[in-house]
């Protein structure tokens, strides 16, 4: 019986070991609960920060987009200001770079985007040869013209032809 | 007792367990608590931390920007220094009924009111309003005169559009579409507000501008217009010292 009791540990030991363990265990969970408590703590506060600074810069990125979209609309009015101002430009260079010692304008008017030239030429070839470098200067209007009359082609010499030619622009 | 149960029962009563529980309640807490943590404060960081996609800023060329007229006051001395520069001569300038536009009427050769139209429109928000009117002033008369209806077109202004100074841009000139006009020679006034007796006209005052002299006449419906001072003016076709209120501030 003693020999099987050496074999195991007696009780006090054992209890001692426990309490030992036990104790160190209790230790450990206390500093270990100490520490994630205190790492989540600062974590928290860190996110909150981190939270307060993400909606700034979103609110700041939205302003930002904002502002963008302002401008490229702003852009964009530009353009189509300097596209009606290049339309009436280029009807006046056209006038001007048509028109001959023979063949020129007597008056223009605009109706809408439309442009009503008048004029003169000595023949009749000559206007359709105005019309054709009218087209060539216009190349995004629809040159048309409306009317021409005056004296007889059998007097080509002394002729004079009077025209009416229409532009309006293709896309409105 | 059952074998496994007395297993459990040793495992648990085990004095080392504590060693064993200890790690294992610890790792439980920080699965739990801290690692949620730690993972959104790591994603919230990488957020704030990851560059922007560059967003490009519309620009235009900075020769392409408008300097935009707010009102018309502020259009009346650009009007008046392109019509010097570019050799037009204006005859009257005022507003239409509406308050919407300004209704300007030049003379001049065509080379000389298509450069003066370019240069007006050029860098600015003002846009040509039908009707325009291109034709000469009498049929034996070289000059044109041109009927010119201006609208400030409503462009929002970018940054840096109104610190921008306004420059008068220099144009390619015009070759002249209207014939055989005589290059274009000031003349000494037209005869304007043909259709309104000099009754209903009140001279109001002078402006000397670029050494030109233009007469302010108020007419009718209240409006005053810019009248060119050597311009024959109303049915009566007088000058402007026949115009009622101009005598009266002579003398005083």
């Amino acid at each position: 019986m003693i020999d099987l009791e050496l074999l195991h540990t007696s009780l006090i030991k054992l209890q001692r070991l426990r309490i030992s363990i036990g104790v160190c265990a209790l230790v450990v969970a206390v500093l270990g609960g100490y520490v994630i408590s205190e790492r989540s703590s600062a974590y928290r506060a860190l996110i909150a920060v981190l939270q307060q600074q993400h909606t700034a810069v979103a609110k700041k990125q939205r302003q930002r987009a904002q502002n963008i979209d302002a401008a490229k609309h702003a852009l964009q009015q530009q353009g189509i200001v300097q596209m009606q101002q290049q339309r009436v430009i280029q009807v006046l260079r056209a006038i001007g770079h048509t028109a001959t010692t023979t063949s020129y304008y007597t008056e223009a008017t605009t109706e809408g985007d439309r442009w009503r030239l008048y004029g003169r030429a000595s023949d009749q070839s000559e206007v359709f040869l105005l019309i054709a470098q009218l087209r060539r200067l216009l190349p995004d209007n629809v040159v048309t013209l409306v009317e021409i009359s005056g004296e007889a082609a059998a007097e080509l010499q002394a002729s004079v032809v009077t025209f009416e030619i229409v532009t309006r622009p293709v896309i409105g | 007792m059952d074998i496994n149960k007395a297993l459990v029962f040793g495992l648990f009563t085990h004095p080392l367990a504590p060693l064993v529980g200890c790690p294992l309640i610890l790792i439980g807490l920080y699965a739990w608590f801290l690692q949620p943590l730690m993972t959104e404060h790591w994603e919230l960081a990488n957020q704030l931390k990851a560059p922007t996609a560059p967003i490009e800023w519309p620009q235009p060329p900075h020769d392409e920007q408008l300097y935009v007229f707010d009102v018309f006051a502020d259009v009346i001395p650009w009007i008046m220094e392109n019509a010097a520069q570019s050799g037009s001569r204006v005859i009257a300038i005022a507003q239409t009924s509406e308050q919407d536009g300004l209704l300007i009427d030049l003379l001049g050769g065509f080379p000389q009111l298509a450069t003066f139209i370019e240069r007006s429109l050029s860098g600015t928000n003002l846009l040509v309003q039908s009707p325009l009117i291109i034709a000469p002033t009498a049929p034996a008369v070289a000059d044109l005169r041109v009927s010119l209806h201006l609208v400030l077109a409503p462009v929002a202004c970018l940054k840096q559009c109104k610190k921008q100074q306004l420059v008068a841009q220099h144009t390619q000139p015009y070759r002249d579409g209207f014939g055989s006009l005589q290059p274009f020679v000031a003349m000494s006034g037209g005869h304007v507000l043909q259709e309104q007796s000099v009754q209903h006209l009140l001279w109001v005052g002078r402006l000397i501008l670029m050494a030109d002299n233009y007469e302010l006449v108020r007419i009718k419906n209240g409006d005053v217009l810019l009248v060119a001072s050597e311009s024959l003016i109303g049915v009566e076709g007088v000058t402007v010292e026949d115009l009622p209120g101009w005598t009266a501030h002579e003398k005083g």
